[in-house]
């Protein structure tokens, strides 16, 4: 099936066991050594492809820095920043949601570059017993990824041209910067699913050929 | 289920379908048998894909959609769950955007699991994926990431797709939409070579000129009605494109004389490595220019490199800084709420932004609409609009006419002139040979990597003799 170190099924359970103790875990020094690797990793493996990833998460910091400054600013005085007092709390919030994301972005951007769509479907269906569309929809979800970094990189650039912001900043941008790359993907996605449902996917896994097909292949 | 050769390979019956209720298709029928063909044409909005979707089942058990009336395809009833589940083994299909229909990352991996699908073992899959690449001369790229494929290396590997479960059927809707004449000539290939085999082929195109005499049945989609259409009907066809393009004399090498606006030389093109050269190019004030070739030639990256998107590898480009480029998906260019909004934003130029609600011939029914939610060629028109507000002194349009029909199309020829008369010029990549007819003054043909200047009547018979349109 795959000639891979870590089958998918494996891999799957991997990702999804950090992803969950991204959540439970509390030590930024834990969280950054779950990082290093997977971060390390999925370049290794997929370079430019997982690029846009850690481009996001670093887009989301400033998000994350002022909701740590909102929510959480309290402890021992840590530093002042514009003449606001920033609190050791505040810093350590910053730092475990911030960990967190990374966490769940590194392992997520490992596994789209280890395997490929094919071998996730496979590993799922067969390893996992995961229902087909489960299976089917998640190994898709790699298949846009590369995809939407593309339009991503296309609709900076025309709106750069348009005397705007090329990274979205505000939630107003970055609303106006999902609508055009969620409706491409939908698009994409709804049109993929009539053809997959035309080219027999509902049949999968309940249908052996016939005797006069397989005859037919033979010849 | 073996399929009598006197039996109706797909019959519709007063079909009627919709998305809430059936009132987009009204009362629809048509019947073609054993290496038969029949193509349906009709003008955008008509209803053609809700047609497709409802025959197939797709939009009563897919999308929830209504469908009343009788289908029958392959002996199979695809209105009835149990039936549509089996229709995949019946039929072959290829739908508007090779970019759309590809699931897997590799062709091998596309095509063994559409086999798999069927029950073929993962080896039997295999090897058959394998033979059904080597026909449509994919076999080298088996393995290559379907990313890495040209635009026409990604149609042949879906005319593989739609074919490598040897289906008696093949369905096909808007196969040219976003396809050049390169690609036309290949789905023209596979409706011959299907008929030739005896299997039944339905074409559903907005585009039948390329492809009304491969068969002898064609109806008409309009306002939901189906029609059979009769030759002696052609002219009273406004909104759909039956006719060649008469591609004119030669007269020669014209210049013009207004001041250049972007001129290059020795120019090299791509990202990261040339993919595209051209030794000299120019454009001058007023002028419209049309750079042709086939998917994946480099048009779209020298527009790209020309509105400064993108580094020129080799060479450089001088000329007026004011260029804008309107992509080819024009959702890329919105950013407002609505139309309004859009075109009265106020980092445009205040002179140019004041006309353009004037431009826009649905404004006051549609002014308060979200751009995301206009049709396509109202999105089209929108995105150049957007773009003259910026009042540019270039303006690069990434295939303007995709998805237009006949009465959009018309609609855009007259804009476009309009921008010319207003003194600015306009870069086009097209692979449509009617925008040089109407539209270019010049053409830049691309082959073979390299992009030079050919006459506009040259350039124009050649793209219908390469799609293998009878003239």
């Amino acid at each position: 099936m795959s000639d891979k170190m870590l089958s998918p099924g494996a891999g799957f359970i991997y990702a999804l066991s950090l992803t969950a103790l991204a959540f439970i875990l509390r030590s930024e020094i834990v969280l950054l050594a779950m990082v290093i690797p997977n971060f390390l990793l999925s370049l290794y493996y997929g370079r430019k492809k997982v690029a846009w990833v850690y481009v996001l998460i670093l887009i989301s910091a400033p998000g994350i820095f002022l909701n740590a400054l909102f929510f959480s600013n309290y402890g021992t005085l840590y530093t002042t920043i514009l003449g606001r007092p920033i609190y050791s709390n505040c810093i350590s919030s910053f730092l475990i949601v911030f960990l967190r994301i990374a966490v769940i972005g590194s392992v997520g951007a490992f596994f789209v570059s280890y395997y490929t769509p094919m071998e996730i479907v496979k590993g799922l269906e067969k390893e996992l017993h995961f229902p087909k569309g489960i299976a089917f929809s998640v190994a898709y979800a790699f298949r846009l990824m590369p995809l939407i970094s593309k339009d991503f990189s296309e609709i900076r650039k025309v709106r750069k041209q348009r005397g705007y912001r090329a990274f979205p900043l505000t939630a107003e941008e970055f609303i106006t910067y999902a609508a055009p790359l969620l409706r491409i993907s939908y698009e994409r996605a709804f049109w993929t699913g009539v053809a997959m449902e035309l080219r027999g996917f509902r049949l999968r896994g309940k249908r052996r050929i016939s005797s006069r097909e397989q005859a037919r292949f033979e010849k | 289920m073996r399929l009598q050769s006197d039996e109706a390979y797909v019959s519709i019956e007063e079909l009627s379908a919709g998305y809430t209720k059936p009132d987009v298709i009204l009362g629809a029928s048509l019947r073609v048998g054993k290496g038969e063909g029949a193509l349906i044409a009709g003008p955008s909005g008509s209803g053609k894909t809700t047609l497709f979707l409802a025959m197939t089942g797709v939009l009563s058990h897919l999308l929830e959609g209504k469908v009343e009336g009788k289908a029958s395809i392959g002996g199979l009833d695809p209105l009835k769950l149990e039936d549509y589940e089996l229709l995949p083994s019946k039929i072959g299909i290829v739908l508007q955007d090779p970019e759309k229909q590809i699931a897997m990352p590799t062709p091998i991996d596309e095509l063994t699991f559409i086999l798999e699908n069927f029950g073929y073992s993962r080896e039997e899959a295999e090897k058959r994926a394998a033979e059904a690449l080597k026909s449509v001369g994919l076999q080298s790229k088996a393995n290559f990431h379907v990313e890495n494929l040209s635009g026409g290396e990604k149609r042949r590997l879906t005319i593989a797709a739609s074919t490598v479960h040897d289906p008696p059927i093949l369905l096909m809707d808007e196969p040219t939409a976003s396809i050049d004449p390169w690609g036309i000539a290949e789905i023209r290939g596979l409706i011959r070579s299907s008929l030739d085999k005896g299997m039944a082929v339905l074409l559903i195109e907005h585009k039948p000129v390329f492809f009304k005499d491969l068969f002898k049945r064609i109806y008409i989609l309009r306002g939901g009605k189906l029609d059979k259409f009769e030759e002696k009907d052609e002219m009273s066809i406004r909104d759909v494109d039956f006719s060649v393009k008469e591609c004119g004399e030669e007269k020669g090498k014209d210049i013009g004389s207004g001041k250049r606006v972007i001129e290059a030389r020795d120019l090299a093109v791509g990202y990261g490595r040339a993919i595209l050269r051209a030794e000299e190019l120019e454009m001058r004030e007023g002028e419209i220019v049309a750079i042709v070739g086939p998917n994946g030639s480099g048009k779209t990256t020298i527009l790209k490199t020309i509105a400064g998107f993108i580094g020129p590898i080799e060479g450089e480009i001088v000329g007026e800084r004011r260029r804008f480029y309107v992509p080819q998906f024009p959702d890329m260019l919105f950013i407002k709420r609505t139309v309004e909004e859009e075109l009265r934003d106020q980092k445009m130029d205040p002179r140019a932004r004041g006309s353009l609600k004037d431009l826009f011939p649905w404004y006051s029914s549609l002014k308060s609409s979200n751009p995301f939610r206009l049709s396509h060629g109202q999105r089209r028109w929108l995105s150049i609009l957007i773009a003259l507000g910026y009042d540019p002194s270039v303006l690069l349009l990434d295939e303007p006419s995709s998805g237009l029909d006949l009465i959009l199309y018309n609609k855009l020829v007259d804009l476009l002139k309009r921008v010319k008369n207003s003194g600015k010029s306009v870069m086009i990549s097209t692979h449509d040979p009617r925008l040089i007819v109407d539209l270019a003054d010049r053409v830049y043909y691309i082959q073979d990597g390299r992009m030079a200047e050919k006459g506009k009547s040259e350039a124009c018979s050649e793209l219908y003799e390469v799609a293998g349109v009878v003239r």
